[in-house]
This record gives structure tokens, sequence and C-alpha cells, in this order.
């Protein structure tokens, strides 16, 4: 009875595949670009585990210890930076990254981080605001209002 | 109704531009869909084969910190989707959310109030358009006739995620009520039934892992939920107590280019009432399904699918031969098991802007019918095809 269903799955699947490929699919490989991650003077951290940091990059982190709100800032997902970033520190894909955005948006659970388009516009905005975290390409020209923070498990 | 939606909707689009003026403490967001659909050969979306734009989905939600520890939540959806759901406007959630610990490993909350179902892949936004795989999600585990139950619950629940250089690991528990309207006992229970269902709990237990790779998550879900028939004065039902006990396994890969997923469920189904002239019923049956999804992303902005979707009413009876003859013919075989498989396309047109369409074509019809009492009252060919589109807008 479901054999006919099995082979028109696998038929679909076999053209997604056979789409794919005829389209180049897109997602060439980006060159390894050093990432430093920012906060701003007022966060009280110097170091985060890989593990923490997708905690606050996907949303489920929502105050830093003092319980102040930490505001979280992205480049454009389509960025080579934000790209690496998700690869490379938080170990994860993009898309991952805004499925997991979405669900928290949607369900009440809190914020999705802002996006900001250059990464002038990044080191800025965290310059300015409490709480803040972001990431950019190294290196990074820190002032009195922001700091380079390690992503690394705790000695 | 539809046009005060759409102009509610509108006002909406208008202020959608201010959202990212947030307040500090207040957020707000919101998504309107309008779409084309039909079926044919079935009355599951439109009656007639005809095609209808009775596919529009409206929402807006807003969340409010009070401090660190306390938040409210809350969101308001108007829905209309042919013959598929109750058409109007719900409050899909509305509840406090207490943050139990402040650490950046293990986050506790506790939801009170109109919580969310999230228990399974797509429970907890399985009510905003441009979160969903596809138009409709795969009805063995996500039965349209259910949505309102499924969703949301009136209580208590639990979340706690886990984190470290081994992986995440989720717990969920819930307990809790929903209120039911008179259609939905009538899809739950029976067309014929005149009085009311009323649910007496939901008891609800998930938990998931996710390795430190990120690429496989697992895990499991157990529901336990009883219901309660009051009749009307002119009835042929005169009680009834059911309960259902559900379990639910699920997995998931992310690949870079594509992702596949799975959910496979077993329901135990039980039902103790008695009819009008004396006539006494006792069902006990388990249904089985569950449906496995490719995706894969062919450009950055458009996404295919292909999911294969199956479900049947009884485990014993896999073909439906009993049910149609326990009928004496009345209901046909093919309203015990329903297989679909969906092809679908989406296209991101802007960040916040997306057309999905998808086909799907169908085997059966067992979850076209009534929980309880399959009934053939909802007309459905052995084999017919579904298809919608849908423009999505979302802030």
């Amino acid at each position: 009875m479901k054999v006919w269903i099995l082979k028109a799955f696998c038929f679909g699947a076999l053209l997604l595949w056979i789409g794919a490929l005829g389209t180049g699919t897109a997602r060439a490989d980006i060159p390894a670009q050093p990432i430093a991650v920012l906060v701003n003077q007022s966060v009280d951290i110097n170091t985060l585990s890989p593990a923490q940091l997708r905690m606050i990059f996907a949303g489920r982190t929502q105050f830093w210890p003092d319980g102040s709100r930490i505001r979280v800032f992205v480049l454009p997902p389509q960025s080579d930076t934000h790209q690496q970033f998700c690869r490379h520190l938080l170990n994860i894909y993009p898309y991952q990254l805004e499925r997991i955005w979405q669900r928290v948006v949607y369900s009440g659970q809190g914020e999705a981080p802002k996006t900001v388009d250059t990464a002038q516009a990044l080191q800025a905005i965290i310059a300015q605001t409490p709480g803040a975290i972001g990431y950019l390409p190294e290196p990074v020209q820190t002032n009195n209002n922001i700091r380079v923070i390690t992503v690394g498990e705790p000695l | 109704m539809k046009l005060c939606a759409f102009s509610f909707g509108a006002i909406l689009l208008l202020l959608s531009g201010y959202t990212r003026a947030n307040h500090d403490n207040f957020s707000w967001h919101g998504f309107i869909a309008q779409g084309l659909t039909s079926s044919t050969d079935s009355n599951y979306i439109t009656t007639g084969n005809e095609i209808t734009t009775e596919l529009t989905e409206i929402g807006i939600n807003g969340s409010y910190v009070i401090n660190p520890s306390l938040s409210v939540s809350g969101q308001f959806v108007y829905l209309d989707g042919g013959n598929r759901f109750r058409q109007g406007v719900r409050l899909d959630y509305l509840f406090l959310d207490w943050r139990l610990t402040r650490l950046f490993d293990w986050q506790v909350n506790v939801h009170l109030g109109r919580y969310k179902n999230r228990h399974w892949w797509y429970s907890a936004t399985q009510d905003v358009p441009h979160t969903r795989p596809s138009i409709s999600l795969p009805q063995s585990i996500y039965y349209d006739g259910n949505r309102d139950l499924a969703l949301s619950s009136d209580g208590i629940a639990l979340q706690s995620t886990k984190t470290s250089s081994s992986g995440t690991w989720e717990v969920r528990w819930s307990y809790g009520r929903s209120p039911l309207a008179k259609e939905d006992t009538k899809k739950l229970l029976s067309p014929q039934a005149q009085g009311r269902v009323k649910q007496d709990f939901t008891h609800q237990f998930s938990t998931y892992w996710q390795p430190d790779s990120m690429q496989w998550q697992l895990g499991f879900s157990l529901l336990q939920s009883e219901f309660t028939y009051e009749p009307a004065a002119r009835d042929i039902l005169l009680n009834g107590q059911s309960g259902i006990d559900r379990l639910t396994l699920a997995a998931r890969y992310d690949s870079e280019n594509w992702e596949l997923t799975m959910e496979l469920l077993r329901d135990r189904l039980m039902y103790e009432g008695d009819f009008t002239q004396g006539i006494t019923l006792d069902v006990d049956k388990t249904g089985e399904g569950g449906y496995l999804q490719w995706r894969y992303f062919l450009q950055n902005n458009l996404t295919g699918l292909v999911r294969f979707d199956t479900y049947d009413v009884d485990r014993k009876d896999r073909h439906g031969e009993q049910l149609a003859f326990n009928s004496f013919g009345a209901i046909p075989e093919h309203y015990g098991y329903m297989d679909t498989l969906t092809f679908g396309l989406s296209w991101d047109i802007k960040s916040n802007l997306r057309l999905s369409g998808e086909f799907s074509r169908t085997h059966g019809a067992g979850r076209l019918t009534a929980v309880v009492f399959p009934d053939a009252l909802v007309y459905a060919k052995p084999y017919w095809n579904a298809w919608s589109v849908q423009l999505m807008y979302w802030f």
C-alpha cells in the first residue's frame, strides 16, 4: 500500500538533489578569518565557554549574572563574518541559529539579536549600549567603552 | 469577521515599521499570512473542489520584562483555514515566565497561565506560518482537528535547559487543561454529539538531547490526558469518559545544505460511555504513525521539501478492513489509515517576506474523521489531493 509513496519520496528527494546541483548550492567556502567577541565595558565578564556563548547568542540566556539585560548584536546573516562566527565560535549553521531565534521570539521566550548592517555600526552600538555583546573580524580597535573577551573553557 | 481581521492586519502592517523602537522592557512582534488553497476529491480544506482564500493567519505577540526573574508574554491569533480549523480569534498563550536560575549554563523557567506546548518539534510555534516547514504540518502528529487542544493549556509548565561542552539537554514538564469549543467536541468525539467534551487534564513530559557537534538532536515525549463528556438535554450520547496516552520519538539531523526530520507516534485511545437505547461502548485502540521530512536549501533563499507522512488509526487494523466490517460498510476501509506525500517550495523574497507553495497526494482519510468515533461524514475518496500557496510577512 505504501510502496508508491516511498518510491515517490525517493524520486522527490532525487529531484531536490539534482536541483541543488543544478543551482550550484550557494554555500561557497568562506576563507578563514579570526573573529573577536566584544562586550560593552559595563559587562563584568572576561571569559565565556563556547557553550555559554551559544546560550547567549541563541537567546536562551537573557541576563548577565548581575541581573542586567544582555543586548545581543549581530551582522547580517549573509555576511562572511556572521557565517564564520556561527560555524567556528558557536559550532552551529546560521540557519540553525535563525530557527532557534524564531522559536524564542514567537513562543514568548525572549528577544532575537538585533541585526546591524556594518562592522563599524556594530562596534559603535556595542560601545553605546550597556550590557551589549557582539563580534567583529580581528583586529579590533578597542577603546574605553569596548572590551574583547576570551572564548574558551575556563582554566 | 474576516474583514475585521484584515483591517487589524492592515493596522499591524502600518505599525510594524515602529517595532524596532521597542521600549527597553517591552517588545512585540507579529505576522500576516494570506494564501490560496484547495482540496480535490476530499473536504479536508474545501468542499466541492473549490479554490478558496480561506488561508489567513494574523497574529500579534508581546512580552514585558518585569524584572530579571519575571516577564509576561502573550499572543492573539486570527485563523481561517477552510474546513481545517474553527474560524476566529484565539488567545494562543498568555503566561507569567518565572526564571528560577540566572546561570549561563543552566536555565530553569516556570510558566504559569496559558502556557505553550513545547513537547514536539514544531509545537512551540506551530501557530506561526513562517516558522513551520510547510503550510500544513504532518497530520500524523500535528492533527488539525486537535490544533487548539495541542497548542496550549491553562496550568503550569516547567522547562530546563542545561548546556556543557558535551552538549545541550532540555527537559520539559507541564500539567494543565485546555478549554474546548463546541466545534472541537464534534471533531474529537463525533459530528453527532450535541453536548460538550471537557478536558480534565493533560500531563506531558519531554526531553531532548543535542550533542556539542549540534548536528543531531534526539528526544521523546509522553502525554496523558483525560476527557469527560457532558451531554446535551437531547443527545445520542448519555455520558462518556475517555483517556489518551501518547508517546512520540523524535530525531533531526542538520547538514550544511539539508535537514532531515522525523517524529514517530503511538497513541492509545480509551473510551467508555453509554448511548441511548442501552448501548454501551468500550473502545480501546492504539494508532501509530509518523513522518520523515527532508528539506534541501537549494539557494540561500530557496528551500525544497519532500515529506512522507503516515498514520494508521488502529494498529490491529492497518488496512481498515475491521472498521468497514464493524460498520456494515457504512465507513469505508480508507478511513482506517492516511498516507500523504508532500512536495513544497519556499522562496524568501526578503528577510521577512516569504512565498510558499505545496502539493500533497493522500491515500486514505484516517485523520479526517472524529478521533473517538470514526465517521465518514467528512467526505474523501480513497485518493485525494491538496495544494496551497501562501504569502507570509512577519516583523
